[in-house]
C-alpha cells in the first residue's frame, strides 16, 4: 500500500504571528500607580 | 511596558464606573526597571497633570500611590524638583498604594478602540480581553493614537509592533500628523 503524503505543515495563524514586543518577557517587572483623573 | 486603567483609594470595594463611589480613576503601569526608572515614570505623571492645582472630586484626583519606601522617596524627590521649577507648592498628593481594580474592557486603551484600521490589525492577533489589555503592542498603539509617541520613537519599534505593512504605513502616517503632547522617552 502506498504511503500517503505527510501533512502539510499547519498555515501559520493570525494567532502565532503575535507582535515580537509582546513575546519579549522582562526578567524584572515592577509596577506604578497613578491616580490621575 | 504594560498599562491597565482602573480605580484606586476609597473604601468602595470593587468599584465600577457605574459605581464608583469614593475610588478615584487611575493607571497602573508595568515596566521593564532596565528599561526605564520609577523617576521616568514620575516626570511622565506631574507633565500629565497641573499639580499646583486641588483635586476635586473622589473620581478625579491626582496622587501618587507608592508601594514601597523606595517610591515614597522618588515621589517625594519627584513633588519636591517639580515645586522648585514652579515655585509653587505641589499639592498633588502622595498615598501609600491600596487595591488596583482594573476598569471594564471598553475603558481599556479607549483611544485605539475608535481606531478601526488598527483595531482590524489588532483583532488579527485574536487575543482575549485580559491578552488585550496586557499587550504592550496595543499600549503602544494606544499611545500614538492618542498623540503620544514621537516619530522616532516609531521609527525603533515599528517592526517589533506586529503589524502588516499596510497597518505599519498608516500608523507611520498617523504619527507623524501629531506633534506629541508627551513623548514618553525610550521605553
Amino acid at each position: 500500500m502506498p504511503v500517503p503524503p505527510a501533512p502539510a505543515p499547519a498555515p501559520v495563524t493570525a494567532k502565532s504571528a503575535r507582535p515580537p514586543i509582546d513575546r519579549d518577557v522582562p526578567a524584572t517587572v515592577a509596577t506604578a500607580t497613578f491616580a490621575l483623573g | 511596558m504594560r498599562t491597565c486603567v482602573g480605580y484606586t483609594g476609597g473604601t468602595k470595594p470593587a468599584p465600577t464606573y457605574r459605581s464608583l463611589g469614593d475610588p478615584t480613576e487611575s493607571i497602573q503601569v508595568e515596566y521593564d526597571p532596565t528599561k526605564i526608572t520609577y523617576a521616568r515614570l514620575l516626570e511622565v505623571f506631574f507633565a500629565a497633570h497641573d499639580p499646583t492645582w486641588p483635586s476635586g472630586a473622589p473620581q478625579y484626583m491626582n496622587f501618587v500611590c507608592v508601594a514601597d519606601p523606595a517610591q515614597e522617596q522618588a515621589a517625594r524627590a519627584a513633588a519636591a524638583a517639580v515645586a522648585k521649577r514652579l515655585g509653587k507648592p505641589v499639592l498633588t498628593e502622595l498615598r501609600a498604594a491600596t487595591t488596583f481594580w482594573p476598569a471594564e474592557d471598553y475603558h481599556q486603551k479607549y483611544a485605539l478602540r475608535a481606531d478601526r484600521t488598527l483595531m482590524a490589525e489588532v483583532a488579527r492577533w485574536e487575543l482575549t480581553a485580559a491578552e488585550f489589555r496586557a499587550s504592550s503592542a496595543v499600549a503602544r498603539l494606544n499611545a500614538y493614537v492618542a498623540g503620544d509617541g514621537t516619530v522616532a520613537q516609531l521609527e525603533r519599534e515599528l517592526a517589533s509592533l506586529g503589524l502588516s505593512a499596510d497597518g505599519a504605513k498608516y500608523l507611520d502616517r498617523l504619527v507623524r500628523t501629531f506633534t506629541g503632547r508627551i513623548a514618553c522617552g525610550n521605553d
